[in-house]
């Protein structure tokens, strides 16, 4: 007599999702690759040079999780265990391929009207433009809004101080306020400036 | 004045759900225009990076993740032998432990004889002596106490402690082993 396995439903936490896999369950493991590979591929897509490389990677950071999901520690939340391990294969992967070969020159051709309106349409989505930024901002950014995590987390993925994920949050955000909101004040007004350097300095 | 200071205090606070801005931060928006107006834009990208998601249109997600479940193997990993042989390592850690708290505990030199079993090998000549002192008995209780102490109480702390630690040591092998 065999003992059916329990059933996955979409209303199963990640973390009971990881568990269940760590007890063996092939299809617990199956509903988190559909519940992260977008996910994934959205965040590692700036991180490398095209599609492919973000696909394979997002591959890759499965295939690890897969092996390796015995070593998942419930304390922590299951989004943070899987960015750190895709975190750090994407660092691999741009040590590999360091060297970047020189872009195809692009051929001129008319724009499509289409397109254009789709491209006016797109700009105003802020994750399109955000990702135009630097792509360590825009790592930051997806974790803390995409995947809400808190900044202790976020730290734990990118290898960096609290203070420091803090400060890179704090330009991000200013940088796609440029971008997006008209009247962004870019100076500070010059009596604080001159506050700031005292207070710096001292 | 400190509209920077200000301002990453403002950009701080959104970052802590819980956490508000700081009241003097708060006070110099209501004064600073510029400040009121860098609190408002933040808010508004915070808003909207929280609210919108970004459109996935250069993959078929669906495709994505299909493609990866097929790649990946029908069936799970088996619990790593690591996890097994450093559980032996442990019983063996454990084991090798015990055994050298007991050879260091055998190999202390013996305590030094009490007054009491020299008192009873004394020699006739120094009776008197010894008869003395033995007269103030309490006083005599006290400093053969002091005299036999330190090397007894400090071998008998020792096995003490050698065999808490083994039963801690076999305490947490059992919790280990426990499937």
């Amino acid at each position: 007599m065999t003992i059916p396995a329990p059933p996955i439903t979409d209303c199963l936490t990640d973390e009971a999702l990881a568990l269940a896999a760590q007890a063996g369950n092939r299809a617990a493991f199956t509903q988190l690759v559909e519940r992260y590979s977008s996910r994934l591929y959205c965040f590692l897509r700036q991180k490398v040079r095209n599609n492919q490389d973000a696909e394979d990677l997002v591959q890759e950071t499965f295939m690890r999780a897969f092996q390796k999901i015995r070593l998942y520690d419930s304390r922590w939340r299951f989004s943070t265990w899987l960015y750190t391990v895709a975190a750090r294969l994407a660092v691999s992967h741009y040590r590999k391929h360091r060297e970047r070969p020189v872009p195809a020159p692009v051929v001129e051709t008319p724009p499509d009207p289409q397109d254009v309106l789709h491209r006016q349409e797109e700009a105003a989505q802020v994750w399109t433009l955000a990702r135009d930024l630097n792509p360590d901002y825009f790592q930051l950014l997806w974790l803390r809004y995409q995947e809400e995590m808190p900044i202790k987390d976020i730290a734990h993925v990118v290898q960096r101080t609290r203070l420091q994920v803090r400060v890179q949050l704090h330009r991000a955000r200013g940088a796609l306020a440029r971008k997006l909101v008209d009247g962004y004040p870019e100076a500070i007004p010059a009596e604080s400036a001159g506050t700031r350097q005292t207070v710096s300095c001292g | 004045m400190f509209c920077a200071i200000h301002r990453w205090l403002i950009s701080r606070a959104l970052d802590d759900g819980r956490r508000a801005q700081p009241a003097p931060t708060r006070r110099h928006v209501q004064r600073c225009a510029e400040c009121r107006r860098f609190a408002d834009a933040l808010d508004r990208v915070h808003r909207r990076l929280a609210s919108e998601h970004p459109v996935m249109t250069e993959t078929a997600a669906p495709e994505l993740a299909r493609r990866i479940d097929r790649a990946l193997p029908a069936h799970l990993p088996s619990a790593p032998s690591g996890v097994g042989r450093l559980q032996w390592l442990q019983a063996a850690a454990a084991a090798l432990l015990l055994v050298a708290v007991f050879i260091a505990a055998l190999s202390l030199p013996e305590p030094a004889p009490t007054p009491a079993a020299e008192f009873a090998q004394a020699s006739p000549n120094d009776r008197p002596t010894l008869n003395r002192l033995s007269a103030s008995g309490d006083l005599l209780l006290a400093v053969s106490r002091r005299a036999e102490s330190p090397m007894h109480q400090e071998i008998q702390h020792l096995q003490k402690h050698a065999a808490d630690t083994g039963r801690f040591i076999v305490d947490c092998l059992d919790l280990r082993l426990t499937p």
